[in-house]
């Protein structure tokens, strides 16, 4: 396209829409009703038919269930029914212990990695990373093999040792769901207080030593509070992530009938006899509280920015010399990701190799063998699951980085009315538990005529809103740290707005567009909760397949299958990472 | 008083060792106010900060007041809340999450002294830099040169032996720069504190300092007080550093001619030259003399001696003087003229350098880590 054709698009920054056009139709107006239109159907006409069947006691496939006799029944008797606030409990109960346990891990970790001269920093770091990248339902079914009061390594070894007959625990317990999710969501907690810490100015803590004040004095006045906001919006982050978490409770929750309501509102829909009216008014319920921490959560991260100042300064961190605690805190910090993150693992890779599994012991390891890596690639349940969950990470990645990167341009570029509005309605999914979001599909294109329900369609557009939050985060930070005048030079080289955004724009944010693209495929290509409830037979996901195995009880196929994702997604990150850094910016994890 | 004794400090980069600080001894009395000056890396900012214990050098001993704050020799390296100093950042390093007065008041929190006497004290210190008004103000609602203001009482408040000032002021516009310096040296002297004030901005350090040292390459290059830097500097570093200087090259050897007059051989003729601080110094010898000292004239000069015939090349007005590139038999001279000249470009005209503003300066190997800030460049002489 040269600068001579009719302009697709001429939108000049800092002016409203379309001032400029020349005659003739503006397609700058038509580019931006287009995605705001996409953005409104994807994101409130859902939520709206969560909300309409929540008000039904009839189904989406009756004939008046477009009807205005709507009714508070489903409230009413969820409100006043012992099961709602059983599952109501359980969830405050796990979610916001799995909270505490992320935000004491996470912390002290980054205290130790960012600030001091501790051995292991770099290894902690790592496996922090990598444990960000290991599937949350591999992790759980992992402390089944660790965990379980019967066949658990953990409790085996214990009994050998103690001659107990007792377990030393059981996972499958309200204690076991939370260390669990605990140890899978600390690293959120920890790379935000390492950002917090690394980005902090070194002056401030200087300014109070040469107040006169002594270490640990500065710290508790000045470090602490200063990262504070970071650590609770972290914190806030990370608990509505767990109350949504379905993983867990589904895999160590369900055999002793623990319901969190993410899980209670999974078999209402799924399960016959099904419930759709209460499924709905358990979801909007849990839609209300996770709301209330995403608003939190944003007033939150305003006064984070108004503390750390984003000056993009590189600072050279104070480092705190620990002497002779130097190797115990060192040990003990690799001791924790150990747990978090190699025992799981390890125990996957040994699942991996049993043909029945067993405990350690050396008849166990003369039987081990590649039998199940063989089997994997026979399984036709786990082949149509990596294909369909290939098709579904490449589809929704591609298209939320496109679609996040027009609307991050029309929020910090332009000062069109409403945008605002735009990047609120952009980050509400992030408040959505992803059941939820499956259900509120699930209900829309039951009624829509759209012949999109039971194919892999429905599960792309779910992915695709499910990931704009997060895709909008990494790219929008990108597009912060060009100046305008990039984008004005090429206006004034005579380019027009699409222009501009294919030969500037674009390549200009390359690394944060790789590093959105990847996190989206990592994600959409491990999902479960939504794809648990909108697969047919025909569109399992690699997700829906693990699970299926698993209530089969073929462990050993499910152990080599989970080997081979987690050596997969591993390698993808890591060259992604690299191809980040090649660019020069490194990936925002 | 700060007592510097050969204070050593390396950094290890990618491509070896590289000295920091170069074997800096330095004494400071009480109640003076001295700046480190030089470009950046030149070890100014590392020096302050081993003062302030933010930096451990690797050798040399630091005394604040009688007290030994470090010594390489004797294993002293006194914490930084140990000594008894209050410092101002570039970054004024404010606390975000305080209010003014909280801020001020950090340094005597847990000092064991009573509510109402740090409230008072408090109050002193933010009269003292005029924000007694601010106090309740959260710290980031205010603008820099106000954050300025607190980092300054927030230093003070305790009392200390020695303030500290790292670029306090390169973050201010620079109407400001120059109101607030005038008023830190009116603070400092009436308080007659002990002041290391760090800083690349050679006005600022003439401005403000009883004495400057300045600094290249981790080394001390030569200190003086201001007018004694600018008017008889004694290295050629200082003299392009400070100021812009116009210098000739000498060929041969100086001669003592009478007291208090040196000749110097130079490409264009012998040049009287009264100013001599670097007699004993080893280094090339070198005359220079600043632009505003250098006169022009259409006409031939009443006084004899140190004239000679130039070619005009440009005449650029820039306001409160005139600004002439001369050839001077090959060499290029810059002079300021007051007001406006009469002069044209391409005539030849005559060329004073009046004998009491000529100085011999020494060039060793610092000359060439200058880059000349200002837009007039300094003669381009044979080296």
């Amino acid at each position: 396209m040269t600068a001579e054709t009719p302009s697709l698009a001429t939108i000049p920054p800092a002016a409203p829409l379309g001032a400029r056009s020349r005659g003739g139709f503006d397609f700058s107006r038509l580019t931006l009703w287009v995605v705001v239109a996409f953005l409104v159907y994807q994101v409130i006409v859902p939520l709206a038919f969560l909300l309409w069947g929540s008000l039904k006691t009839s189904r989406p496939t009756d004939d008046d269930y477009l009807s205005l006799s709507l009714t508070l029944e489903n409230y009413t008797s969820a409100l006043g029914g012992h099961e709602f606030w059983e599952a109501m409990g359980n969830t405050v109960i796990y979610a916001t212990g799995s909270t505490v346990l992320s935000a004491l891990i996470g912390i002290a970790l980054a205290i130790v990695v960012a600030r001091t001269d501790a051995p292991f920093r770099s290894t902690i770091s790592t496996l922090t990373y990598v444990r960000i990248i290991i599937p949350g339902l591999l992790t759980a079914i992992a402390w089944v093999f660790l965990g379980s009061p019967k066949i658990g390594i953990l409790n085996g070894i214990w009994k050998n040792l103690t001659g107990s007959t007792e377990p030393l625990f059981d996972m499958y317990s309200m204690g076991g769901m939370i260390i669990a999710q605990g140890l899978d969501t600390f690293p959120l907690v920890f790379l935000t207080v390492v950002a917090a810490l690394k980005s902090m100015d070194p002056a401030l803590e200087e300014a109070a030593f040469t107040s006169g004040k002594s270490l640990v004095y500065t710290f508790r006045r000045i470090t602490m509070p200063m990262i504070q906001p970071a650590v609770v919006a972290s914190c806030i982050l990370v608990f509505i992530h767990n109350l949504e978490s379905f993983e867990v409770p589904l895999v160590l929750g369900l055999p002793i009938k623990t319901f969190v309501l993410s899980t209670e509102i999974f078999f209402k829909t799924t399960y016959v006899p099904s419930d759709y009216g209460a499924a709905g008014a358990y979801g909007v319920l849990l839609l209300v509280i996770a709301l209330a921490g995403v608003y939190i959560y944003q007033r939150m991260t305003r006064r984070a920015y108004a503390f750390v100042t984003v000056s993009g300064k590189a600072f050279r961190p104070r480092i705190i010399e620990l002497g002779k605690w130097r190797w115990p805190v060192g040990l003990a910090c690799l001791f924790i990701v150990f747990v978090a993150v190699i025992m799981p693992t390890l125990v996957l890779v040994w699942a991996s190799f049993m043909r029945f599994f067993q405990q350690p012991s050396m008849r166990a390891i003369e039987s081990m063998s590649f039998a199940n890596y063989q089997l994997v690639f026979k399984n036709s349940t786990v082949i149509s699951g990596i294909q369909n969950s290939l098709l579904l990470g490449v589809g929704s990645a591609t298209f939320v980085v496109l679609f996040v990167s027009i609307i991050s341009w029309i929020v910090i570029r332009t000062k069109i009315p409403g945008r605002k509005a735009l990047d609120f309605l952009a980050f509400v999914p992030q408040a959505v538990p992803s059941v939820l979001f499956g259900v509120a599909m699930l209900w829309l294109y039951l009624v829509v005529p759209l012949p999109i329900y039971g194919t892999l369609w429905v599960i792309l557009l779910a992915y695709i809103t499910r990931y704009m939050p997060h895709g909008m985060r990494i790219v929008s930070v990108g597009m912060l740290q060009f100046h305008p005048e990039l984008e004005e030079a090429a206006y004034a080289c005579g380019a027009s707005w699409w222009r501009m955004f294919r030969k500037v724009l674009l390549p200009l944010l390359r690394p944060v567009i790789v590093t959105a693209w990847i996190w989206t495929m990592i994600h959409a290509f491990r999902e479960l909760a939504i794809s648990a409830i909108l697969s047919g037979p025909e569109t399992r996901t690699v997700g829906v397949a693990i699970y299926s195995l698993w209530t089969e009880g073929s462990f050993g196929l499910i152990s080599a299958f989970s080997v081979l994702i987690i050596l997969v997604l591993i390698a993808v990150s890591f060259t992604a990472e690299m191809i980040g850094r090649r660019f020069g910016v490194a990936g925002v994890r | 008083m700060v007592r510097l004794q050969n204070i050593k400090k390396y950094f290890q980069t990618d491509w070896g060792q590289v000295a920091a600080i170069n074997d800096v001894s330095l004494t400071i009395e009480p109640g003076t106010l001295v700046t480190l000056l030089g470009p950046s890396g030149c070890g100014k900012t590392t020096t302050l900060r081993c003062i302030a214990g933010l930096e451990k050098p690797h050798e040399g001993i630091i005394k604040i007041g009688n007290e030994t704050v470090f010594s390489s020799a004797e294993g002293i390296a006194l914490p930084v809340y140990r000594r008894r100093i209050g410092m101002v950042f570039q970054s004024y390093a404010i606390w975000p999450h305080m209010t003014v007065a909280e801020n001020v008041a950090f340094p005597l929190d847990g000092t064991g002294l009573k509510k109402s006497e740090v409230n008072r004290r408090v109050e002193n210190a933010l009269d003292l830099v005029g924000l007694a008004e601010y106090a309740k103000r959260p710290a980031p609602q205010l603008s820099g040169g106000q954050q300025q203001r607190v980092a300054l009482a927030r230093a003070l408040v305790a009392e200390p032996e020695v303030l500290l000032l790292d670029e306090p002021l390169c973050n201010l516009d620079a109407k400001l720069r120059v109101s607030m310096r005038s008023e830190i040296r009116a603070l400092q002297q009436r308080l007659g504190i002990t002041t290391v004030y760090v800083t690349h901005d050679q006005q600022e350090a003439l401005a403000i300092s009883d004495l400057v040292v300045v600094m290249s390459k981790g080394r001390i290059v030569e200190m003086g007080t201001p007018a004694e830097l600018y008017e008889r500097p004694k290295a050629r570093f200082t003299a392009e550093f400070i100021g812009t200087a116009n210098v000739l090259p000498v060929e041969g050897a100086l001669r003592k001619t009478s007291a208090g007059h040196w000749q110097a051989t130079s490409p264009v003729g012998p040049i009287d030259v009264m100013n001599n601080a670097a007699e004993n110094s080893s280094g090339t010898p070198l005359v220079m003399i600043r632009p505003e000292h250098i006169q022009v004239s259409a006409t031939p000069f009443a006084e004899a001696g140190n004239s000679w015939s130039a070619k005009l090349q440009s005449v650029t007005y820039l306001g409160n003087f005139t600004e002439c590139q001369l050839n001077l038999a090959g060499h290029e001279v810059t002079a300021q003229l007051p007001g406006i000249a009469a002069l044209k470009v391409g005539q030849d005209v005559m060329l004073r350098l009046p004998p009491d503003k000529c100085a011999i300066v020494r060039d060793d190997d610092h000359g060439s880590a200058v880059t000349p800030s200002r837009a007039a460049q300094p003669m381009a002489a044979a080296v």
